[in-house]
Order: C-alpha cells, then sequence, then structure tokens
C-alpha cells in the first residue's frame, strides 16, 4: 500500500519542468472546484428555500443547467480555439462574476416573478460561464505540458479537482451554513463562488498563453471541426451507433452519480434535520476517489475493460438498496437504536459503496470508448460520448423533483415519526425507483454484450489520465 | 467575423435544440405535477421574512389567504409551527422568531383548528419541532390538546415521543390526557419507553418527562 502511494505521488516529480502557466491553470481548476462543487450542493436547497421554488421546479432547473452546460461545452471548444485560451478564461471569469454575484444577492432585492426571472436568467448564463471554464481548464492542462509530462499533468488535474470537490463539501459548504444559516449561508456559497471567480480571473491575468509546451498540434483530427460536423459524420457508422447504444444502455446508472446534487440534499435535511452537515456528507465520494486513484486503479487495470464496468456498475446499482430497504430492516441491526442512527447508516454505506462502484467503472468508460472507436476518430468518439446524458439530465431534473415532491417533502421526518408513512409513500420507496432504474444498466448492457462486442474485441488499453468521477 | 460566424450558428442551433427540448420535457411532464407551485406565503415563513409574509397575506382576502393549504393540506400556519433542528439552541431562536407570524396568521383568521391530511394540526407540528412560545399562543387561541392524528397520536404523544419536555410540561398543565391511546395501543408510557431504548443519550430528558406525566 506504501508502495503504491509513494509510486503515486513520485510521478509527480515529471511536473518539476512545469512551467508557470501549467500552475495557474491548477490554481483556476481549484478555485473552480471549490466554487461549482459547494455551489451544485446547495443548488436545489437555494432554490426551494431562497427562491421559493417548488420541488419539481428546483429539480427542474438544476436539470436545465446541467444540460445547457453540455450544450454550451459542444459549441465552445470552437470558440476557445478560435479566441484564444487567456481570452476564454476571461470571458468564463467575467460570466461567473456576473451570475453568480447575480445568484448571491438576487434574493435580497427581488421578489416574485422578478426574483424567479432573474435567477433563471443567470442559472442559464452561469451554465455558460462553466461550459467556458471546464473545458479551457483541461485546454490549458494540455497545451502547458510536454509529451512527457502530460499525463502526470492530467493527474494533477483530477487530484486537484477531487481535492476541491472534498474541501467544497465540508468547509465551503458546512462552513457557511453552520456559520450563517441555511437562507444566508446559501447566498454566501453563492458569493464565495464569485470571489473564486475573481481569483480565476486573477489567475487567467498572469498566464503567458504563447508559452505553449510542445510546438507540435496536440489536438487531434478533430479540433477544427465544429461538433455539429463531427456528429453528421460519424453518425453513420455502426461502431458509432454501437456506442450510442451501450451510452443510453448505462445512463441509469450514471444518472445516480447526479441525485448526489439533485436529489441527496433536500432527502438529507427532511429525514434528518435541516443543520445536517449536508457538505461532509458530498466529501465522501470523492475522498474515496482521491484514495482509490492512487490505490486501487493500479490493482484493477489488470481486469478486462467490459467486465470492469459490468462490475462497476453492478456494485454502484446495489448501493441504492441501502437506501431502499424499509427504515425498520435497518432498524434492527445491532447497535442502531433510532431512525437518526438507521438514516446515518444507510446514506454513508449507500456513498461509500456507491464510490467503490464509481471508481472501477467511471474511468473504464472513456477507455472503452477508445477501444471501440476507429483509431482516427477518437477524439470524435469521445466529444460525442456525452450526447445520451445530454438527453437524460433535464429528464432526471424533472423526475427528481417529483420523486422529492413525492416521497421526501419538507416535513416527512414528522410523518415518519409518528408511523404516518407507509412504505410505498416513504422516501426509501424513492430509492427504490432509483435502484430498479440503475439495476438495468448492467443488466441490459449483459443481455446485449453481444451486439456491443460483435465487432471490436473489447480488451485492455491504458486510457489517456482518464478521472474518476464525473461532474454533473 | 467570418471565423465566428459558423461557431455562432452552431452555437445558436445547439441552444435552440436545448430549449425545444427543456420546453417540450417541460410539457410533458406537467400533467404529473399536482398543485406545482410553492406558496410565497410558505416561502417567506421559511425564510422568517415578516414583512414579505405581510404583503403576500395582503388585506381583502387575508383570512382565505392564511387558511390557504397545500397539496397535503398543511396551511401556513402549519408551516410557521414547523422546524427541523438537531440543536436546540437553534430550535428555541426559530420559536423566538416564529411566534410574530403566528400572531400575524391567527389576527388575520388563520385556523387554529384545520389539520392536514394526517390530521395534523399546527399543535400537532409544534409540538413535533419543540417549538414552546408558538405552541402557547396556540393554546392560548383555543388550539385543542385532544385532536389525533390517523394513527392516534395526541399532540402529547408527539411531544413525549420526541423528548420535548417543556412542550409536555406545558400540555399537561393546559389539561392533556395522560392515559390516552394510539390506534396500534399504545400508550404514552409505551411511546415513552419505546422513545428512551432509542435515544439513551436523552436519559436525563425522559425521567424529567415520566416525572412530569407521573407515570
Amino acid at each position: 500500500m506504501i508502495a503504491a502511494v509513494k509510486n503515486y505521488f513520485s510521478d509527480f516529480r515529471d511536473l518539476k519542468t512545469a512551467s508557470k502557466e501549467f500552475w495557474l491553470v491548477c490554481a483556476i481548476n481549484f478555485f473552480d472546484s471549490l466554487a461549482y462543487f459547494s455551489m451544485i450542493t446547495v443548488l436545489t436547497l437555494y432554490l426551494t428555500s431562497n427562491v421559493g421554488f417548488s420541488d419539481v421546479d428546483s429539480g427542474a432547473w438544476v436539470g436545465i443547467f446541467t444540460l445547457y452546460i453540455t450544450a454550451f461545452m459542444f459549441a465552445v471548444g470552437s470558440i476557445g480555439d478560435a479566441i484564444g485560451i487567456k481570452r476564454s478564461f476571461y470571458l468564463a471569469g467575467v460570466i461567473l462574476i456576473i451570475s453568480r454575484l447575480g445568484l448571491g444577492v438576487s434574493p435580497l432585492f427581488l421578489r416574485g416573478q422578478a426574483l424567479d426571472y432573474a435567477v433563471m436568467g443567470f442559472i442559464i448564463l452561469m451554465s455558460l460561464g462553466s461550459a467556458f471554464m471546464i473545458p479551457m481548464v483541461t485546454t490549458g492542462v494540455r497545451r502547458f505540458t510536454t509529451k512527457e509530462n502530460r499525463s502526470t499533468g492530467f493527474n494533477m488535474y483530477y487530484l486537484i479537482m477531487n481535492v476541491g470537490a472534498i474541501f467544497a463539501g465540508f468547509a465551503v459548504t458546512d462552513g457557511f451554513r453552520n456559520w450563517l444559516g441555511e437562507i444566508r449561508g446559501n447566498m454566501a456559497i453563492l458569493d464565495f463562488g464569485f470571489v473564486m471567480a475573481a481569483l480565476s480571473l486573477g489567475c487567467a491575468y498572469l498566464i503567458n498563453e504563447k508559452n505553449i509546451a510542445d510546438d507540435e498540434r496536440v489536438d487531434e483530427e478533430s479540433t477544427n471541426k465544429r461538433p455539429l460536423q463531427i456528429f453528421l459524420e460519424v453518425w453513420k457508422e455502426s461502431a458509432f451507433r454501437k456506442l450510442i447504444l451501450f451510452l443510453l444502455l448505462t445512463i441509469g446508472v450514471r444518472l445516480v452519480f447526479t441525485h448526489q446534487f439533485l436529489v441527496m440534499p433536500k432527502y438529507y435535511t427532511r429525514v434528518l434535520f435541516s443543520d445536517f452537515d449536508l457538505g461532509f456528507a458530498n466529501s465522501i465520494n470523492p475522498a474515496i476517489i482521491v484514495v482509490g486513484l492512487i490505490l486501487l486503479i493500479p490493482v484493477i487495470k489488470k481486469f478486462s475493460t467490459f467486465k470492469l464496468i459490468v462490475v462497476g456498475m453492478t456494485v454502484s446499482a446495489l448501493s441504492l438498496l441501502f437506501m431502499a430497504v424499509p427504515i425498520e430492516w435497518i432498524l434492527a441491526l445491532p447497535g442502531i437504536h433510532n431512525l437518526n442512527q438507521a438514516y446515518m447508516f444507510a446514506i454513508f454505506a449507500q456513498i461509500t459503496v456507491f464510490a467503490f462502484g464509481e471508481l472501477i467503472f467511471s474511468p473504464r468508460f472513456t477507455e472503452y470508448i477508445s477501444v471501440v472507436a476507429p483509431k482516427e476518430k477518437v477524439a470524435s468518439y469521445m466529444s460525442l460520448s456525452a450526447l445520451p446524458m445530454f438527453i437524460a439530465k433535464p429528464i432526471n431534473g424533472f423526475v427528481s423533483g417529483l420523486l422529492i415532491a413525492g416521497f421526501s417533502y419538507e416535513g416527512i421526518r414528522a410523518k415518519i415519526d409518528t408511523g404516518n408513512v407507509a412504505y410505498q409513500d416513504s422516501p426509501e420507496f424513492m430509492w427504490l425507483i432509483y435502484f430498479a432504474l440503475a439495476a438495468l444498466s448492467p443488466i441490459a448492457v449483459i443481455a446485449m454484450k453481444r451486439v456491443l462486442t460483435s465487432e471490436e474485441s473489447v480488451t485492455e488499453k491504458s486510457p489517456a489520465a482518464e478521472p474518476a468521477g464525473e461532474t454533473v | 467575423m467570418k471565423k465566428y460566424g459558423p461557431i455562432l450558428k452552431d452555437g445558436f442551433t445547439l441552444i435552440l435544440v436545448s430549449t425545444i427540448f427543456v420546453v417540450a420535457v417541460n410539457a410533458g411532464f406537467k400533467s404529473l405535477k399536482k398543485n406545482g407551485d410553492a406558496d410565497p406565503l410558505v416561502t417567506a415563513i421559511s425564510q422568517e421574512n415578516l414583512d414579505a409574509a405581510r404583503e403576500e397575506i395582503g388585506g381583502a382576502d387575508a383570512s382565505v389567504r392564511a387558511n390557504r393549504a397545500d397539496e397535503r393540506g398543511r396551511t401556513p400556519l402549519m408551516w410557521a409551527a414547523y422546524a427541523n433542528f438537531s440543536d436546540s439552541k437553534q430550535t428555541g431562536e426559530a420559536d423566538a422568531k416564529r411566534i410574530s407570524f403566528v400572531d400575524m396568521l391567527l389576527e388575520r383568521g388563520a385556523d387554529v383548528h384545520a389539520a392536514d391530511k394526517d390530521g395534523w394540526t399546527a399543535l400537532s407540528w409544534a409540538a413535533w419541532s419543540g417549538l414552546k412560545q408558538v405552541s402557547e399562543k396556540l393554546l392560548s387561541r383555543g388550539a385543542s390538546l385532544a385532536v389525533v392524528d390517523a394513527r392516534g397520536n395526541t399532540p402529547l404523544m408527539i411531544a413525549v415521543l420526541r423528548g420535548n419536555v417543556e412542550i409536555v410540561r406545558l400540555f399537561i398543565q393546559q389539561g392533556a390526557d395522560t392515559a390516552s391511546v394510539r390506534k396500534d395501543g399504545k400508550s404514552v408510557k409505551a411511546i415513552l419507553e419505546a422513545a428512551r431504548k432509542a435515544t439513551p443519550s436523552l436519559e436525563p430528558t425522559f425521567v424529567e418527562i415520566q416525572g412530569l406525566l407521573k407515570l
């Protein structure tokens, strides 16, 4: 184990020669991760408690936010290439400053429909800012590293992103909410995001974009093509259609990751208590991912990609059972005496088991895409692999809002305490529905294995510094 | 500009497609949304913004507005009597703030006897939440201690199972029936014993409640 840790960190020596620009991009990555993960943890709560959206509308708007990020991301790659990395960072920074500040202060000055429309506008604007920021950070890492240290550079990028997510949870989210209470805490978290965007802007100012590490073009063939062009080209290929089928089949389990931000915050605060440390709970996943990246990845690389995807998805789907079984079953476990303990056990068991499953299957996705794609079209396939999630995210937003409103409404704990909630009306039943959706993924992939793997042999292939974990 | 034209065209197409998609999904889910909109009065109460609550409730139809229930039958008065904190300090602060909302709602004709779909009145919610001042106010305006929910829980039983000792004391002083029995046959004593077993850390509280109930 110590050897694995040493081995992992010894790679970072490669970055000794990395330029100032690489480290500035890392700083931007850290500031943006802090802001993004703390904001997304409280967004649904903010929309309900601070703005007055219903549960359904809150879920829908978080879904819409993630949809627009994906939509804008398809377009901003080309814009980034056209205007340059520094200007792209400026654009992202300014948009995020305006939108996060707007969200942070609007409830102080506006009410009613004026507040609703202002918040909707700022959410769409913020999605545009995030769509610029996320790909520009990876472009920056690629551009300011050499062929020799690029892989380590990406490892550093994922480490920083996950460390940012950990701090965003227990330090930023819980810090502000415990200090200022729920209502003012939520707004302070968005204002904190504004400060982080301003710091990112400062870092961008210091970047010399001409200081490219390698003279040769690092991008692949699709760099100069626009997304719609790429799509029209690859859609005719059977390998691409198979890939889309595969990605569609796996949506059920991959959407579980988005529950962390769409469903969990309200679930925590309603089945437990309003002052629950939800940031801490959301920090567990990235913490396990960081540890797993160091200890587990070198071990599991030995197994076949397809098997790992199926096993990882099955583990992740099964994790939902902890929250889906009747809570009386958990109460029957030794050492668990009351509902608070039972819910805490279910929540932390689910988070932990899901993170292990995610750690196994998530990095394998990119590996799988790189294996099934024709050699010269890997980048095109990669850029379009977000398409099924693009469709699923807003639907998931609406569904999560409906399920929260139906099974995890404000005040439900009082009714659970007094025996007024039957299983079919309980939050556990909501998780059973999600479990059924998630369980379909590994079952469908196994059932369709022959179709999915008929032409290409899916064997081991080292991914190019792939992340474990997803952003929404 | 020639360079940006196709990019902007693609961007516009993607945004248009996304927006059409969102509108279509929203329309698809619209039929599933029952009474979907949140009540701004309840939002103002949750935010403890008294001015906004006064503005929202208005003057002319204040009584109707004060008694407008949501899809679960919960009125603004019940929302004002609800808090869910793990920490007694925060509960105390919420109690002190909510009393102004309860006063305002009662002055504008909120029905203290209104019950939600499970049979909970504002007093049941205050008993569960541990809001003593709110409970006192509701009792002073005629709230009933004899009300039972769908399971037969009285406000006293709810306060006992939550270990809200000050509420139990208040209810006993106001003549709550300590001999009532729930529909599943559980007495107040049985509820106290179950709560005690579940939360050993609150043993001193439950001992005090036992004394108050004279069990």
